[in-house]
Order: C-alpha cells, then sequence, then structure tokens
C-alpha cells in the first residue's frame, strides 16, 4: 500500500438552493477541489461519486455520479456510483484512497453530493427512512425518534442510565452552532442559546427541533494521489490518510455483548493509523441528533461512560479546547446533506489541519484528524455502515 | 372498521408484507412471524432464512412470537413521513423470546406521554393505519398495555 494524500478540497455550502440542481451542487464542489489542489480535470484518472436520495428525491435513480461528473467536465475515466446512506461520502472516499494506495491510480477524486429540497418536506423525511431497512420505514419509523428509543442509542434511556438532562443535550448545541456561526459553509449559522435550543419544538422527546439537523443541499470533493507527489501539485501541507475503517452492522442477537459498532470502527482506525484515541486533536462526528455527539465521545475512547456532558462544560471539544470536535458545526448547524456530509467532514478537517479554517480555526495546532460518519439503519440493531477516518499532517 | 377477522384476505393489504399473521376467525390469534434457528436456537423477530448466531443456511424455521411484551423505550413523534400522521407514538418491545422489536401503538392508547410507561406489559394488536388508494385498509402490528382492553383477550 501507498502513503496517500489528500491535496485538494472543495464543498458547496449546505443550505436550501432551490435553483441549484443536484449536478449543479456537485460541480461546485468538484471544481473547488480541482483548484485547491492546482490539478485540472483531465488529470484525475478515477472518480467515486457518493449520493443516497437523489433516486427518491430527484428521480435521477441510476448513473448520478456519471451524470454530475460529466457536468463537471469528466469523462473517459473509471465512475463508480457509492451509496451508503448518511456515510456514503466517506465510503467514497475509501475507494479514491484505496485506488491510488493500491497503484491503480495516480490521482483520485471523491464526491459526495446531495439534493434533499424537492419542495415537499414529506417526501424528503421518507426518502431518509428509506435508508432504513424497509420493513423499518413501511412501519413509519422517523430517524429523530429512532435516535431517542432505538436500544443502540436510547437517549431517552440514557437520561435514566447516566442522570444526562435536556440541558446537557442542549449543551451540544449550544457549542456546534457557535461553530457554525462562523463557518461560511454553514446550513444554520445563528448561534443559539440553551434556551433556545430547550424551547424549540419537541421533534421526538427528548430531542427539540435544534437538536436535530435538518434537510439541506450540498456537496463536497477531495482529490488524492500518492503522498510522495503531493508537493510537485501545490505547497499545501499534505494531509496524508492515516486510515479509513468501514464496517457494515452485524446482527446484534438478544444479550448481544459484542463492541458497539462506533467503538469497534474507530478501534480498526486507530489500529491501522497506528495512533489511539489520547492522540486525536480535532474530530468531525456523526451528530445527526446532536446529542449522540455525548455518545460518540465515549465510543471513539474521548471519555469514560457518561462523561461526555463534562467534556463541554470543561471546554475540551469547543474550537478553543484541547480537542476540538466539529468545529464546522457539525451535522445540527454545519448541515447534513446525507451523501456529502463524509466528505464535508473531510474537507473541514483538511482546512484545520492546514489552519485555513478562519475564525473556526483550532486554536490546538491540529496534526492529528478524526472522522466518524455513520448511516442507515438495519433490522438487526446496527447501523448498516460505519467508517472512522485518521487524517494526519 | 370490522373486527380485522371478518376482514377476507383480499379485503386488506399489508403494511409490511410477510411479517404478522392476521387472525382469521374469532379463536385465531394475531402473532409476528419470527425466525428460530434449530441448530442453535437463536430467535429474531422475523423472517430469515440464515442463522445470525451460527451462520446456518438450513436451520432457520418459522415461529409464531410477540404475542406478548415488555415495553422497552417509546416517544411521540411530531414529524412523519408519508402515510402516517404525527404525532404519533414509536416504541421498542421487548419480546420473552429475547428480541426487541420496533412497533407503532394502539390508536386505543391516547397520544400523551403519560399514557404509556417503560417496562409496562404489553400486547399484539392488528390494527389499520390507513387506507389504500382503493379504500382498503392497510393493517400493521401494534402494541397496547394490556390493561388497556381490561381482559387481555
Amino acid at each position: 500500500m501507498r502513503d496517500v494524500a489528500i491535496i485538494g478540497v472543495g464543498a458547496h455550502p449546505a443550505g436550501k438552493f432551490e435553483d441549484k440542481r443536484l449536478k449543479d451542487l456537485g460541480r461546485e464542489a468538484v471544481w473547488k477541489a480541482l483548484g485547491d489542489a492546482g490539478v485540472g480535470a483531465a488529470d484525475v484518472q478515477v472518480a467515486y461519486f457518493g449520493n443516497s436520495l437523489g433516486g427518491l428525491l430527484t428521480g435521477q435513480e441510476g448513473i448520478r455520479g456519471q451524470v454530475v461528473l460529466q457536468e463537471s467536465g469528466l469523462g473517459g475515466i473509471p465512475v463508480v456510483n457509492v451509496e451508503n446512506a448518511c456515510a456514503s461520502g466517506a465510503t467514497a472516499l475509501r475507494g479514491a484512497w484505496l485506488e491510488v494506495a493500491s497503484g491503480n491510480a495516480d490521482m483520485a477524486l471523491a464526491v459526495g453530493a446531495e439534493k434533499m429540497f424537492v419542495g415537499d418536506t414529506a417526501k424528503s423525511i421518507s426518502a431518509l427512512a428509506a435508508d432504513s431497512e424497509i420493513e423499518l420505514s413501511q412501519m413509519g419509523m422517523q430517524f429523530s425518534a429512532a435516535y431517542a428509543i432505538h436500544p443502540k442509542t436510547n437517549l431517552k434511556g440514557k437520561m435514566k442510565e447516566y442522570g444526562w438532562t435536556p440541558a446537557d443535550f442542549a449543551k451540544v448545541v449550544v457549542k456546534n452552532s457557535h461553530n457554525g456561526s462562523l463557518n461560511p459553509y454553514a446550513q444554520h449559522r445563528k448561534p443559539l442559546a440553551e434556551e433556545d435550543v430547550l424551547t424549540s419544538r419537541m421533534i421526538a422527546d427528548p430531542l427539540t427541533l435544534y437538536m436535530c439537523s435538518s434537510i439541506a443541499d450540498g456537496a463536497a470533493a477531495a482529490i488524492v494521489c500518492p503522498a510522495e507527489d503531493a508537493k510537485r501539485y501545490t505547497d499545501k501541507p499534505p494531509v496524508r490518510i492515516g486510515a479509513i475503517a468501514l464496517t457494515s452492522g452485524q446482527y446484534r442477537l438478544a444479550g448481544d455483548t459484542k463492541p458497539d459498532m462506533v467503538a469497534m470502527t474507530a478501534g480498526l482506525a486507530y489500529e491501522a493509523a497506528g495512533v489511539g484515541p489520547e492522540d486525536v486533536d480535532i474530530a468531525e462526528v456523526h451528530d445527526a441528533m446532536a446529542p449522540a455527539e455525548l455518545l460518540i465521545y465515549e465510543r471513539l475512547g474521548f471519555c469514560g461512560p457518561g462523561e461526555g456532558p463534562r467534556l463541554i462544560d470543561d471546554g475540551v471539544t469547543t474550537i478553543g479546547g484541547r480537542r476540538p470536535v466539529n468545529p464546522s458545526g457539525g451535522l445540527v448547524a454545519r448541515g447534513h446533506p446525507v451523501g456529502a456530509t463524509g466528505l464535508l467532514q473531510v474537507a473541514e478537517l483538511v482546512w484545520q489541519l492546514r489552519g485555513e479554517a478562519g475564525d473556526r480555526q483550532a486554536g490546538n495546532n491540529p496534526k492529528v484528524a478524526l472522522t466518524h460518519n455513520q448511516g442507515g439503519l438495519l433490522l438487526g440493531m446496527d447501523s448498516a455502515a460505519c467508517t472512522v477516518s485518521i487524517l494526519l499532517r | 372498521m370490522d373486527r380485522v377477522f371478518d376482514l377476507r384476505p383480499n379485503d386488506y393489504v399489508m403494511l409490511v408484507p410477510g411479517a404478522f399473521h392476521v387472525p382469521e376467525g374469532p379463536d385465531d390469534e394475531a402473532y409476528l412471524i419470527g425466525s428460530r434457528c434449530r441448530a442453535c436456537g437463536a430467535t429474531v423477530p422475523h423472517p430469515m432464512a440464515v442463522c445470525p448466531a451460527c451462520v446456518s443456511a438450513d436451520t432457520m424455521e418459522q415461529v409464531a412470537i410477540g404475542q406478548r411484551g415488555r415495553l422497552y423505550s417509546f416517544t411521540i413523534a411530531n414529524a412523519a413521513p408519508v402515510g402516517f400522521t404525527a404525532p404519533y407514538f414509536q416504541a421498542y418491545v421487548e419480546l420473552p423470546e429475547g428480541p426487541r422489536v420496533f412497533a407503532l401503538i394502539s390508536d386505543d392508547v391516547p397520544v400523551e406521554a403519560d399514557a404509556l410507561a417503560d417496562g409496562m406489559e404489553m400486547e399484539l394488536v392488528i390494527e389499520p393505519v390507513r387506507k389504500d388508494e382503493q379504500g382498503r385498509p392497510v393493517l400493521t402490528y401494534k402494541y397496547r398495555p394490556v390493561a388497556s382492553n381490561g381482559t387481555g383477550a
């Protein structure tokens, strides 16, 4: 395996862009990434395209990647369509990484794009629900409610188990909305106070509106090449891919004692990259419902069971802290255009590792970064796909 | 609506085909169609061909499960996908056979937070969630507290 570096990233802001099609969102991200890397469209030898809901929401059921890349001026090369629910973006990057790591290609592109605003909110909610195994979506399972009651997250149950309070949940949103207010790519740029969060409309007890990520359009892209070639293209500090671990759900029978899926995936990534949770300087994690960030802390090894709220109280995970988490604003503030999210996380961390993140630049001179991007729900209880990636400067 | 067992199979559609049994007469009972492994005993609350525990391909047999259970968790969803009307309950019910199953809650139960409590003993019912384009009831399984109909019958 060759060492691989990310030499360019680009993003289309997350938000509501009624006059833009999926291919407009994707094209903008691709061209920004090409410009950032200092390469041309013709230099790209293979492309992986992540998208999840385009079939149901735009009617473009097949060939989405070829459609977006043709619009971007890329043709004739292998284009691989990737669908892994909310983890499609990171999964696309994994494909591009392996193309270069294996020696099969010397320059690869990963793109994630999603168009969720189609003028019908119920349709968008239904499309999201279809990222669950069909027997669950047919039953009317709603994603916010699932985070509240599903045995693997059970945020309502965690309140009893850990003594977590609605105020603990709200402080994740306060932190992430502050970060989002500083991010020009963010969908929601209003900083929220604890009271705003707690008094917003109840979506599914204990989750209020501002604790839930919302519908978004958006896109992001990354360009990778062999690490030893990076200097040929760009003077910017190359960001090496230390690991991209991808797992699928395991069937969890009654009394299951196997490690949690996020913990297991993180363990694989740490081992492959030769780092541990204590080495992680900065992270972008999958806070589709903000309070889940507290659970993700413990599953990534950032704290012990139930200790998540303390990391926020002590300022550890704020932008100025020892280990900023979701400096972009995360899914709740930066936005969650499903198939783009994993690559939006990667773009944010590349900017952070280079020191290019502007007002939201982490104050701890980060060198080791982690992304966690997860999606889908199986009847066997686990998520469908979970990725943890380690990026290194 | 008519009693469920008065409906002929052509008179209704199933929300999740093959997931549950609709009573065919007053002496017949609703149940979930689960699968149990003859070799290792693993039980899942839905039809499944390969045992997820011992990974045998020819040992899973269908079993009737889920007639009773305990409420594991619940919430009220105030946003709904197409075909459902918010607010509505979402729940997980822990079955005596082991698995926890996602479930809706009977229309008999008012959609209020204090109408349910974790740990409550629940029973399976078959109810319509809506009508299809041809006016046929779309049936699904739901749960309700055992006490709520007085007799458990």
